[in-house]
């Protein structure tokens, strides 16, 4: 007894082992490489499982094998997520590949709200390198404008003498560089870009949590948003309503005193 | 190479400076106590929902209890005036510190001054219009004045968008304003040197509001200060170690700080309607805004009007106000140029001194 629980405590870090090596194989693999990873993998799973069983064990798990061997080579990039650790800013768009399978099922509407979730993380994070790049510009352009009016004061004896001016100068350079960019046409369609990008990021992400406080009956900020708008109603409805009886009532007392 | 040792000897020593002075100034920031902000007295005569309306104590009376808010001083000949201030920001700008205080300067020359404090818009007035700040809350304001000071018309100061907001109010509702006094106040929100109103053309404001709701001071602070980033992330800090040797300037400076900083919430409808009417279609200026079914029609404004305004504004350029001359009815309409910034126009010297001499001695010669 002692004997086939060792044997089977062997086989199964045997088993973790070659899982491991096949899935550094798999991280080192190129896209070519990868099919031919997946079906050792394939192979590698079933048979130890089916290493002690009997034969019908053997031939179930031949198939479960191709099955496997399928799924994991029309997924790759889910091997892909799992084996590797994406980079922050990797994450979004191996997510979004993760999601572009169809939605089906049972979880089928949290399938899409996260998809475009992610899809909208992507865009904005797009966008955002669009704006990192144009100040990356701006703070080269600064640097070369510092440098010209830095030689042309030396050049009059007036060379800043000492950190806090140059400090000055750099500041002056670069508030001009980027004053002549906040009117360009372009950079300001890339602010708005970048703003619009966000919200609809915040607009995904509020939809996700929406939907998760609903399942625990917690009121969303849709919900607040009716009352509110209900109530900036009615109280306008009331403002006119004490508008005009105010109005009747004056009236009538004018009018009655008029009589007498 | 001996200039470059100097020059490397020298740098290196400012540096250690630098340091130095840093740690001084950190010291300094620690040991600070808290800011007093808005210290001249004043009661809350009117509430509704987040506004506040008060009335300022007159500087003799500084230590005298609370007047009655139902006491008619028919004899009170003191000007009215009734200051409406912007939405974004916080209106203890007018009386930040007692050697820096506008409202100050108006009591000590014997103005009875009201200030509409906005408050803090929270989800709750998510809803509120253009026309709801117009023709709901300004009115009751000036209602509330008129009754307790026993008269008819106010005289309106506005403050920035405040001004906007005396402008559209005085259009709609003549009858209750004696005159008007716009400080640095966009008219025109599409001259050429006004960024943020560039900024704007490109932002979708209806997918910011019907996200964000009400639209995060936060937000708008980064706007403000993304106008001139480097001096205002960064030269600014710097220039902050030079104030912290002095106590006085270094309170000084976290009082603007915190002013600075500290921007309410703007409630979703108004910021979507002042964005879109105002900066995107100019309507104001084209004479195409209305509000509770009504145009704004500036010609429609007769009393007489100050206009005053910063040669060096650069979040309300002066074409931005000084276009009104050309757009208002009134024979009586006179400037007040300042060469300031924005915020200039009410903590610089000249706020404390000329700038109310100016508005007062105009102000008495229309006081009815």
């Amino acid at each position: 007894m002692n004997e086939s629980r060792k044997q089977s405590d062997n086989w199964l870090e045997d088993w973790l082992s070659v899982q491991r090596k096949l899935a550094e194989e798999w991280r080192n693999a190129n896209e070519e490489q990868r099919a031919d990873v997946t079906r050792k993998m394939a192979e590698a799973l079933w048979q130890g499982v089916s290493s002690n069983g009997s034969e019908q064990a053997k031939a179930a798990a031949r198939q479960l094998q191709d099955a496997t061997q399928a799924l994991l080579a029309g997924t790759g990039y889910f091997m892909q997520a799992l084996t590797d650790v994406p980079t922050l800013m990797e994450i979004p768009h191996r997510a979004q590949q993760m999601f572009k399978a169809v939605p089906l099922g049972i979880l089928r509407e949290h399938h899409i709200l996260l998809r475009d979730l992610v899809q909208a993380a992507e865009e904005h994070q797009a966008v955002l390198a669009r704006v990192a790049n144009v100040f990356a510009n701006l703070e080269a352009q600064a640097i070369d404008l510092l440098t010209q009016r830095a030689q042309s004061l030396r050049a009059t004896g007036n060379a800043a003498s000492h950190g806090r001016a140059l400090y000055d100068l750099w500041v002056e350079c670069a508030e001009e560089v980027f004053a002549k960019l906040s009117h360009d046409p372009a950079f300001i369609q890339l602010l708005g870009d970048s703003m619009n990008s966000f919200m609809r990021l915040r607009k995904r992400q509020s939809a996700v949590l929406d939907r998760l406080l609903r399942q625990f009956d917690l009121p969303t900020r849709a919900e607040i948003n009716s009352m509110h708008r209900k109530l900036n109603e009615l109280a306008k409805q009331v403002e006119t309503l004490s508008a005009a009886s105010a109005k009747r009532s004056t009236r009538s007392k004018k009018s009655s005193a008029g009589r007498h | 190479m001996s200039t470059d040792n100097t020059v490397a000897e020298k740098l290196r020593k400012e540096l250690n400076e630098f340091r130095e002075r840093t740690g001084r100034a950190l010291d300094a920031l620690a040991g600070l106590r808290d800011v007093e902000i808005g210290p001249t007295p004043k009661d809350l005569i009117y509430s509704e929902d987040k506004l506040k309306l008060y009335r300022y104590r007159p500087l003799q009376d500084a230590a005298a209890p609370k007047q009655s808010k139902n006491k008619k001083n028919k004899a009170d000949a003191r000007p009215a005036v009734l200051i409406c201030y912007a939405l974004i920001n916080r209106p203890y700008m007018l009386d930040l510190q007692e050697d820096r205080s506008v409202i100050r300067q108006l009591l000590k020359r014997d103005v009875d001054v009201f200030l509409i404090d906005w408050g803090y818009p929270d989800g709750a007035d998510r809803y509120l219009t253009f026309d709801d700040y117009v023709n709901r809350y300004m009115l009751h304001c000036v209602e509330q004045v008129c009754r307790i000071r026993d008269i008819d018309k106010v005289n309106l100061l506005g403050v920035c968008q405040g001004g906007t907001l005396s402008l559209c109010f005085t259009a709609l509702h003549p009858e209750y304003v004696n005159s008007l006094i716009t400080m640095v106040t966009p008219v025109d929100f599409q001259t050429d040197k006004d960024t943020l109103s560039k900024w704007s053309r490109a932002l979708d404001v209806d997918a910011l509001v019907d996200t964000l709701g009400n639209v995060p001071g936060e937000l708008l602070n980064g706007a403000f200060v993304g106008l001139m980033p480097f001096r205002l992330t960064s030269q600014k800090y710097v220039d902050l170690l030079d104030a912290a040797a002095n106590p006085a300037q270094l309170e000084n400076f976290i009082r603007m700080e915190k002013w600075i900083f500290d921007s309410p919430d703007q409630p979703g409808e108004m910021f979507r309607q002042f964005v879109q009417w105002c900066y995107k279609e100019n309507r104001l200026k084209a004479g195409t805004l209305e509000l509770g079914g009504k145009r704004v029609d500036l010609e429609r404004i007769k009393v007489p009007v100050l206009n005053v305004y910063a040669l060096q504004d650069h979040l309300v350029p002066p074409e931005a106000s000084a276009c009104l001359a050309q757009l208002i009815g009134t024979k009586d309409y006179e400037e007040l140029v300042l060469n300031s910034g924005h915020i200039g126009t009410y903590v610089s010297a000249k706020s404390q001194t000329e700038m109310p001499d100016r508005l007062v001695g105009w102000l008495r010669k229309r006081n009815r």
